[in-house]
């Protein structure tokens, strides 16, 4: 499974990097993952109708489901906060960089318009990072921590470009819990990094 | 948004139906390699961003280690959560 993740993410970065996209990829390159995207959604799907076991499985983890937002919620904003005031930003500066949930595009242009283009910048390519290593430490994660656990780094990332994903590594009758936290996390991004940049001003 | 709960949505009737006859089969196959494939779009999408490039020479260091923060705080909370949880259900149904 390692090497289904590892060899198509190093090859699309070497062919990016050494300019082999087409022109102007990066900016089209949204269309074109969304696109895919809900074809692989679809197929998994059609996938989770055949095999029905998923949906009784997903009954099995009941409450336990929820668990999974608010502890990436909780996790990710600590975490980033010590870093931060490790590295002698203020604590809420760190936790807004956590705040982000993997979601780069949002959280790094929030943090540029209401603190400092570093800031932003930092927090954008620390949550670029953070989706990027989500998708590779996968596996292990799945193995070593479990089902819930699979859900975790990928934070507001896993209702779309890593669900698939976690559907084959972790299972169809995760695919739910997945998306539903992803979602809850996307609509946090919006409403706790304001917050938390706001509480040092 | 909406476009993924439909697609998942539309995909899981035609499944549980039948509709899709032998085609079904192929769901399976299909989203390992599309999988695979949205792998190498996001890689491509991040190598090919000068702007990703170049400020992973500067503040590359300082980013992976929020990440890694973050991702191991997500970690450690989700399971002390889950392990507080299920002690909590498994006694409530013990009792």
């Amino acid at each position: 499974m390692i090497i289904l993740i590892l060899f198509p993410l190093a090859l699309g970065l070497l062919a990016g990097y050494l300019g082999l996209t087409p022109a102007g990829y990066a900016l089209k390159a949204d269309g074109l993952i969304s696109g895919v995207l809900l074809l692989v959604v679809f197929a998994v799907g059609v996938d989770m109708g055949r095999r029905q076991e998923a949906l009784r499985e997903l009954a099995l983890l009941g409450p336990r489901a929820l668990l999974v937002p608010v502890g990436v919620a909780l996790g990710s904003v600590a975490g980033a906060a010590l870093v931060g005031l490790a590295l002698g930003l203020k604590w809420n500066e760190g936790a807004a960089i956590g705040a982000g949930f993997g979601w780069y595009s949002l959280s790094g242009v929030l943090i540029t318009k209401l603190h400092s283009v570093r800031l932003g910048t930092l927090t954008f390519l620390s949550n670029v990072l953070r989706e990027a290593l989500s998708m590779v430490i996968l596996p292990w994660v799945h193995k070593y921590l479990g089902k819930l656990a699979a859900i975790a780094p990928g934070g507001a990332t896993t209702m779309d470009v890593t669900l698939p994903l976690i559907a084959k590594v972790a299972g169809k009758e995760v695919v739910l819990v997945a998306f539903a936290s992803g979602f809850i996390l996307s609509l946090l991004v919006p409403v706790l990094v304001p917050l938390l940049i706001g509480i040092g001003k | 948004m909406l476009s993924i709960i439909g697609a998942l949505a539309l995909g899981f009737v035609l499944g549980q139906r039948g509709w899709l006859g032998k085609a079904g089969a192929w769901a399976g196959p299909a989203s390992t390699a599309g999988v695979a494939l949205l792998l190498f779009l996001i890689g491509a999408k991040i190598g090919s961003d000068a702007e990703i490039i170049q400020t992973l020479g500067t503040l590359g260091l300082e980013a992976a280690l929020y990440a890694v923060a973050a991702v191991t705080g997500s970690l450690l909370a989700v399971k002390i959560l889950e392990r507080l949880l299920v002690d909590r259900l498994e006694k409530g149904e013990e009792g």
